[in-house]
């Protein structure tokens, strides 16, 4: 699914380089390293928003140095760490907003976009939501409706930054085992960055390692060792 | 609802003013109209109420539209073509063509022309502001300050011009709905239309753009032609209503929050409907209570929507910091 | 400036008193110079030569007086244009130690004595320099009384400054307004001539009238232009309303009331203008300009041809017509009733085109 070749991440020096990794469709890959060892880089460089300064990554085989900036859209969706806050902004109008890269050029949604939509909300189990207004929900709905958003966008990866940093705890292990259900079940990629090594643990993972010493990335695979992880990240 | 509102309004207005016409006369001025040696009333209808019922529509929907586009343009609420200094940049540059006193620029042409280059570059301005401030109220000081910098460059420039200009372009700043006529309006109709039916082809933009700008980049969207089209778009609705009218305070930012309060929604589809046919009532009302005051006094059109929309501007900031 | 104004309302309530006796000692009365149509004017002669008042048109009470000695000649900063004429008409620009800008300057020794430096530019009552004023070699301000002092008046008159507010512009007889030249020859040290001058312009001003004897239709004349929505004409006391009707014009709107203007909207005009025979006093000197305010002019059927305005002259207008209303008078009759003979051209008035 994301194939890194030799790929430097950063802003104008080298952060992480990545030699040759793949990461495979059905898994959720826990993202963990230090503050500054450059997590949000990764992703943003995946996803476009920032340059890559050598090499390359391979989305669906790929290049990301050939794939448009507004062809991204089809083939990863991405959920930040914040909501937007915005008034009389109804769940399903939300949600509805992941048919974007689907729709005509007046955005209308078709029958099909509407069925995609309900699915999301299904899988997630947010019928309740629904016809709610996105600021009237709690942090923990905020990032389901979120997540529901990205499955409407029926993109094979999907990538948050930090989803489960403002939940409590019955909540981030409810959207942990949510994401390893729709990784499984719809085969996708899913990459999520967190500072919950324990809990990422427990979920039987594999991890994304970010050694700042080494400046690069290393995966390791369930059953993960707490002390091999905290030993690379922060040691 | 408003669909009905706007005719009836409409309606009422024409037949406001102090000097009566009737039903039968509107039909005759319409289709009986004797252009060599027309009746007076039949002149007033023909020449007076129906630009000027046609051009209080045209303002106040144009003029919120602009407001929507730029409302969701800088993801915040309290945009608007006035507060932002898109009126301000219109009204320098009419102020320049003025000074000038050369016949082209000074022409009908020549004003509309400066007033939309003028809007588009303080529109482009305003922009690259809006990268530099996080806060939606600093972004507003910055769009005030652009108002009192043209101000004072239109001052020294009136210091400088001649008695004559002066006076035109005084005129001119007071605005009015009453200054056009009718072989102006199909122009006018056709660059709003225009207007509009672009804004309906950025629906889908304006929807994602809800959301921010990175998401909407995510989501497929191209953010940079996106924002040339919206300022485009804004400066065109803007710029017109300016050189026709004037310029016209707080529609462009009141009429869009209040259409989201009663439709409670973002979709832009209905959002862009519901303001411009807000805006219009909006307007005519505004309008026909000016001529039922008319003989006690005087309000010119930009002082009333600012007596109506200043306080209704205070309320949404109130109601925000809740 | 609203600054200035609040200032000076200050200084009005709390010197309101003394403003009255300047710091002289006013001599007694002997007698009075006859004013006939000037009403915010009272000329007295004492002892030692005059006392003058200046009573404010609001209130009708005096708001200042001032004493002038026989025959001194006063040194002059003239802000009001009127009086700057009617010091040349007296031959007296001389004495004339500045003005407010030369943009409004008509007379021509006014404009050889500025480019010899003679005369100073001191710009209007609510934007000049203090210390500038202070100094020129002048000991007299003339200026147009809008009912607020004069900024930084008590200053200046403590400098031994006369500052006078001049209300001619607010006088509704067309010999009100000529009738001035009696203070100004006062100041110039010629009464006598000031005097004979204005008997002159009273005859002249019912001679050229009386041209009129034999007209048998007046025709329809509407004056002033839009501003904003709202077109401001003349009162039917006003006296631009007076000096139509002398020069045999019927004003449409001759029966309204007041000594100001009147307001209308611009339906109303037309509606009672279409056929109105002139239109004067648009303000505008094109029918471009004209047309770009009020773009609605055109059905006005005397916006093709019966189109008159000082425009023009502007500065001519403002520095002469005040005291020799007959001029104007001799316009407007030339204009209304191009017919009678005795008048070959017109002063201030041009056709607009």
């Amino acid at each position: 699914m994301i194939h890194f070749d030799k790929a430097h991440i950063g802003y104008s020096e080298t952060l992480i380089s990545i030699d040759d990794l793949h990461l495979k469709s059905g898994e959720v890959h826990i993202l963990v390293g230090k503050n500054g060892a450059g997590k949000s880089t990764l992703l943003k460089t995946i996803t476009k928003q920032e340059k890559l300064l050598k090499g390359d990554i391979l989305i669906n085989n790929i290049s990301l140095n050939t794939l448009h900036e507004n062809a991204i859209a089809h083939h990863l969706s991405f959920v930040g760490s914040t909501f937007p806050s915005i008034d009389f902004m109804r769940v399903f109008d939300f949600i509805g907003l992941g048919r974007t890269p689907h729709t005509n050029a007046l955005g209308r949604h078709s029958e099909l976009d509407r069925q995609k939509i309900n699915d999301a909300i299904e899988a997630l189990e947010i019928e309740h939501l629904r016809e709610k207004f996105t600021s009237e929900l709690s942090d923990g709905e905020r990032q389901m409706v979120s997540i529901a958003k990205a499955l409407a966008q029926e993109t094979k990866i999907i990538l948050l930054d930090e989803p489960t940093a403002f939940l409590d705890y019955a909540n981030k292990l409810k959207v942990l085992n949510l994401l390893k259900k729709i990784a499984v079940e719809m085969d996708k990629c899913i990459i999520l960055s967190s500072h919950d090594i324990e809990l990422s643990i427990e979920s039987e993972c594999p991890f994304l390692v970010l050694s700042k010493k080494n400046n690069d990335l290393s995966m390791l695979f369930p059953p993960v060792d707490k002390q091999e992880v905290i030993e690379l990240a922060f040691g | 609802m408003l669909l009905i509102a706007l005719p009836i309004m409409a309606y009422f207005h024409l037949f406001a003013g102090q000097i009566e016409i009737g039903m039968s006369e509107f039909y005759d001025a319409i289709f009986n109209f004797d252009p060599v040696n027309p009746k007076t009333n039949h002149l007033l209808a023909r020449e007076f109420r129906i630009p000027r019922m046609t051009m209080a529509i045209i303002a106040g929907a144009a003029l919120s539209i602009a407001g929507l586009l730029m409302q969701t343009l800088f993801n915040n609420p309290l945009a608007g073509p006035y507060v932002l200094g898109i009126n301000s940049g219109a009204s320098l540059f009419v102020a320049f063509s003025f000074m000038t006193g050369i016949p082209l620029l000074t022409s009908d042409l020549g004003t509309v022309s400066s007033a939309l280059i003028g809007a588009f570059l303080f529109g482009v301005l305003i922009m690259s502001f809006s990268y530099k401030v996080k806060s939606h109220i600093s972004l507003l000081l910055i769009g005030l300050m652009l108002g009192s910098f043209t101000s004072a460059v239109v001052y020294i420039l009136q210091s400088v011009s001649s008695a004559e200009e002066l006076k035109a372009f005084t005129m001119w700043a007071m605005g009015s709905l009453q200054h056009t006529q009718l072989s102006e309006l199909p122009f006018i109709l056709l660059l709003f239309i225009a207007g509009i039916i672009g804004s309906l082809f950025i629906v889908k933009p304006l929807n994602v753009l809800v959301i921010g700008e990175r998401d909407a980049k995510l989501l497929g969207t191209n953010i940079r032609v996106v924002r040339l089209i919206i300022i485009s778009l804004t400066a065109l609705l803007t710029g017109l209503i300016t050189a026709y009218c004037g310029p016209i305070a707080f529609v462009g930012l009141a009429i869009p929050n209040l259409v989201k309060i009663v439709f409670k929604t973002q979709k832009h589809g209905t959002l862009l409907l519901a303001s411009a046919l807000t805006g219009g009532i909006f307007l005519l009302l505004c309008d026909l209570i000016i001529q039922l005051l008319e003989q006690h006094i005087n309000i010119p059109i930009n002082a009333f929507t600012s007596l109506i929309g200043a306080p209704f501007v205070v309320f949404i900031v109130l109601r925000r910091l809740a | 400036m609203r600054f200035l104004s609040l200032f000076s309302l200050f200084f009005l309530f709390s010197c309101g008193q003394e403003s009255v006796d300047t710091s002289e000692a006013i001599s007694e009365s002997t007698g009075s110079i006859e004013i006939e149509y000037a009403e915010n004017l009272l000329l007295e002669t004492t002892d030692e030569g005059y006392k003058v008042s200046i009573l404010n048109p609001n209130s009708g009470s005096i708001e200042k007086t001032y004493t002038v000695k026989s025959g001194e000649k006063k040194k002059i900063i003239g802000l009001t244009s009127t009086l700057n004429g009617m010091l040349s008409i007296l031959g007296e620009t001389d004495l004339l130690v500045g003005v407010s800008s030369m943009d409004y300057v008509y007379d021509a020794d006014i404009r050889k004595k500025f480019e010899r430096n003679e005369i100073t530019e001191f710009g209007d009552e609510t934007n000049h320099s203090v210390e500038k004023i202070i100094a020129s070699d002048a000991n007299t301000i003339l200026y147009s009384g809008f009912g607020d002092e004069f900024p930084n008046h008590e200053k200046l008159e403590k400098l031994g400054f006369s500052i006078m507010p001049i209300y001619d512009w607010r006088e509704i007889h067309p010999l009100g307004k000529a009738e001035w030249i009696k203070l100004v020859g006062i100041l110039a040290g010629k009464e006598k001539e000031a005097i004979a001058f204005f008997e002159e312009v009273k005859q002249k001003y019912e001679a050229t009238k009386s041209l009129l004897v034999d007209t048998k239709e007046n025709p329809s004349v509407i004056s002033g232009n839009l501003i904003g929505d709202i077109w401001y004409a003349p009162a039917g006391e006003s006296y631009m309303a007076r000096v139509i009707q002398d020069a045999g014009g019927d004003y449409i709107y001759a029966k309204t009331e007041g000594t100001g203007s009147t307001q209308k909207s611009i339906e109303q005009i037309i509606k009672d203008n279409r056929a109105t025979d002139f239109w004067i006093n648009p303000g505008i000197g094109t029918k471009r300009q004209i047309e770009k305010i009020n773009p609605h002019c055109k059905h006005l059927d005397a916006f093709s041809n019966g189109l008159y305005c000082y425009s023009p002259n502007t500065s001519k207008f403002w520095e002469r017509s005040a005291a020799e209303p007959h001029l104007v008078l001799s316009d407007l009759i030339h204009i209304f009733h191009p017919e009678i003979e005795g008048i070959k051209t017109l002063h201030f008035y041009e056709q607009i085109h």
